[in-house]
Order: structure tokens, then sequence, then C-alpha cells
């Protein structure tokens, strides 16, 4: 499994990065433009580009949802799709991958370079042309999402295509957006995207989200992971949502608040056995380091009963924290979770730590 | 008399609706704050006014599909003040539902019902 901080050390100067790996649906899109207004409109040097910023990952994500060919088989055919945004500011990366049927190629490949050969202030006209045609297609697009991104954009659409069998395609499309409007290099978004890719799914990682854990932040995330939980019907989904919470909740209260953020980096992957992992990451300081770790091996010594135990204890005398807690939340976890709590410290100066904490949830009972 | 205490339901918060002309007060929906002492904390000092001069009888029902570690420190609270009720001879009681197939909501009303000394029962919905 990949280690979060690995991850964590190359998003770290990431204002968000929000990863979607698998089938994703309509359900989800409110929760993505939740997430990305408030992480963006907390962050000056994404103001000016915010409104455009959303507006194309949504086009993006739902190219995803409308385009993805209808006849793939999920078990098999394991490149589903992808959806990914990176935001940093200077350069900020909006991606989406999805399987098509091959003989939508040849008619995507046109449109898109048509696209990008037609001069920035003719695409309105083209807008327009192309919304006043009654040709809307099956899929509920009229091919205007893919001229507004290019509008919207301003930048050429990256794409391409990659076979997969007879049948399917991966279809790659992929944005860069600058802060200073400067010129971009041709391909330099679409390879950002494919090694990414890569990498994600080679350690079966489902998701990834690194950015703002505060309250406005973490309700979306958990929409997201609720709606896709329910779209799949997995046996015992609220055991796992309710370490999620949690997990995610924690992150916020043991955190060192910077500029009115509360960073940190959360993950899901599925292992060899079909088993998921949550990770949760963190930096916090010196002390809390301490507290945790305590409190962490405590709770791993004992079994099933003493926690239950423990539970009772802190519901009945517990002190209440000023951060809203309760101290049940690792006690929590830790009863939830079918094996032992897995966590590290990593250090990475200043006196602080970064504090990992793996929980593995069998869905399966 | 207290007026009764009415709350609108949130994606993180369930409705309130304790109503002081019938005596049947309502928790109902998810309870997943992060910060639980903010919502929570007024309904507990609304209750304490409450039970010094409480209704005939007292009904509490909990209709809670989620809910967090922090919402149930509080809950518990929130129950143990009908306890004061019962202390002094009066009626209360707390009636907790939860959907059959759902052991989670099931376990947790019963660890409440071991630890709460006011009358508890369980009800499938």
């Amino acid at each position: 499994m990949e280690r979060l901080f690995d991850y964590y050390k190359e998003l770290e100067n990431d204002r968000l990065s929000f990863i979607f790996n698998g089938d994703v649906s309509d359900d989800i899109t409110d929760g993505i433009i939740r997430i990305t207004e408030f992480n963006v409109n907390n962050f000056e040097a994404l103001n000016k580009l915010s409104r455009r910023i959303s507006f194309i990952m949504v086009e993006c994500f739902q190219n995803v949802v409308r385009h993805g060919s209808k006849n793939v088989d999920p078990k098999k055919d394991k490149s589903g799709g992808l959806f990914a945004a990176r935001l940093m500011g200077d350069a900020n990366y909006v991606s989406s991958i999805n399987l098509i049927d091959i003989d939508e190629v040849e008619l995507l490949r046109e449109k898109l370079n048509q696209l990008n050969s037609i001069e920035k202030d003719k695409l309105k006209a083209l807008y327009l042309e192309v919304l006043n045609n009654d040709e809307i297609s099956a899929k509920g697009g009229a091919g205007l999402g893919l001229i507004q991104l290019a509008r919207k954009a301003g930048q050429p659409i990256s794409f391409d295509f990659e076979d997969l069998n007879e049948h399917l395609a991966n279809f790659y499309l992929s944005l860069k957006l600058t802060g200073n409007d400067g010129e971009t290099k041709p391909g330099e978004a679409l390879r950002f995207t494919k090694n990414f890719d890569k990498r994600i799914k080679e350690s079966d990682v489902l998701m990834v989200y690194k950015g703002d854990f505060g309250k406005d932040s973490i309700m979306p995330i958990i929409h997201i992971i609720e709606e896709k939980m329910r779209a799949e019907n997995d046996v015992g989904p609220k055991g796992f949502f309710l370490i999620l919470v949690e997990l995610l909740q924690n992150v916020s209260r043991h955190n060192i608040e910077s500029n009115g953020m509360k960073d940190g980096i959360f993950m899901i992957t599925e292992d060899k056995d079909g088993e998921y992992w949550t990770s949760v990451g963190n930096v916090v300081n010196e002390q809390t380091m301490h507290v945790l770790k305590e409190r962490l091996a405590e709770l791993n010594e004992m079994d099933a009963m003493e926690l239950k135990k423990a539970y009772k204890k802190t519901l009945r005398e517990g002190s209440f924290s000023d951060k809203g807690g309760a101290g049940l939340g690792l006690i929590e976890i830790a009863r939830k979770s079918s094996d032992k709590l897995v966590y590290s410290f990593d250090e990475m100066g200043d006196g602080k730590f970064f504090f990992t904490f793996n929980v593995k949830f069998n869905v399966n009972g | 008399m207290v007026d009764s205490l009415r709350i609108g339901a949130t994606e993180d918060t369930p409705e309130i609706d304790f109503d002081t002309t019938t005596g049947v007060f309502k928790v109902t929906g998810r309870a997943l704050p992060e910060n639980a002492h903010e919502f929570f904390k007024p309904i507990e000092e609304w209750v304490q006014s409450y039970v010094e001069s409480p209704l005939e009888s007292t009904v509490v029902e909990m209709r809670i599909d989620y809910f967090n570690s922090a919402a149930t420190r509080y809950i518990f609270n929130l129950l143990m003040c009908f306890e004061d009720i019962v202390d002094d001879g009066g009626d209360a009681k707390v009636i907790w539902y939860y959907k059959e197939d759902d052991d989670m909501i099931e376990t947790k009303g019963e660890e409440l019902a071991s630890i709460l000394e006011v009358p508890f029962e369980m009800k499938t919905l």
C-alpha cells in the first residue's frame, strides 16, 4: 500500500487536490462544486479564477458521467473513470478519463481538434450556432459542454485516446489553468494526468482528498462517499461511513490551523484481499503527537470488552473537550475497526510531525 | 411552562421538536456535527429548565439514523436530564426507534439504556 505521507509530500503545496478513481455519477456533482467553492473562495491566489475553475471542474466531471460507455464491465475493464483536480494557485489542473465506445473516438477527435483550432472569439459564435441547432445528442449533451470548456479554459484542450480492447477506448481530457493567463506547453497537462492516473490505479487508490478539513469541506466529502456507497449498495456501509466521519472530524480537531485552513489529506484504498483502508493524515505539534501516541497504544492493548467498558465509562464520566468533541472518537474508531489501529508519525522538522492513521474496514462484516 | 422548542434539521444535525402542549419530544434525523457542543448545549439548557416543572407525562422519541461519537455523548447527557423527572416521582420515558436491520442504532440504544436511569423502550420502525 502506498504511504499517505508520500502522497502528502507530493501534494503539500496544493490548496486542493481531489482524485476520484472509479465510476462516477451525477449525484456527486453537487458535492464536488461545494468542495471546490470553499477551498477556492478562501484562497487569494485562486480568487480570480474561482468561477472558471468551478465551471471547468463540473464540465469535466460531467463529461465522465455523460460520455462513459454503457458497455463497460466494471470487473473486467478495470481502467474505468477517473476525475482529478489539483489546484495550486499558479498552475491548476483538471482532468478526466473515461471509457468510451471505440466507434465514438473519431467523432470526438474531430470535434476537439476543431475546437482547438478555432480562435477564441469565434467560439462564442459556434456556441450560439450549436445552441440553436436541434441536434441534441442522446447522451444529454449537445457538444455544448466541450465548446464551453474550450471557451472558459482559454487554452487548447489536451486530449488523447487509447484503445483498451476492440470495443472500448480510454478518453483522456485535461486542462491546465494558470493564474497569469500564460501559455502552457502543449501536452503538458496530458502527461501530468497520465502519470498520475497510472500511479493511482497501480496502488488501488479509490479516492484522495487533500485540502481543508473544516466543517464546510468535510460535509460535502461525506456526502460524496455516501452517494458512492449507496450506488454500490455495499453490505454494512453504515459502519464504514461512521468511521469516515470520526476520522475526518478527528483531523479537524487535532490540527495546526494556518491561514484559516485546517490542512490534511485523506485516502481510501482497496488492498489485494478486497479490504478497504481509510487513511487520514495531518500535521500535528509535538505535544499532540505524545497525547495521540499514548492514547492509541492504550486502545490497541484493549480487547472488545475492554473497549466497550472504556466507551461507557467515557460516556458517563468523560470530560467534554473545548473543541466540541467528547473523547469518544478514538474509542469508537477502535471499536468499529476490524483490526488493530495502524498509525505512524513522521518527523517534518520545526517540531512538527505528520500523523498518519490507517483503519481497515471489512465492508462485508 | 416553557414554550415548545423547534429546530429544523440540517445535513449534520437532527430536527428537534419538543412540544410542551403534548409532552412528546422528538429528535429525528442525523446527528453528525463536528462541534456537538454548539448544537446540543442550548437544547440541554432548555431541557434543564423544562424538567423543573414538567408536564404530567413526557415521552422522548428518538429517531436517529446516524450519529458520531461527539453527538452520542451529548445525546446521553440530554437524556440524563429526564432522569430528574423520574427521581422526583414524575412520568418520563425514552422510546428509541431503529430499523429492524440496523444493528448499529439498535446496539447504540442498548448501550445507552444500560447506563441511563430513565425508562427506556426499544421499538422497531
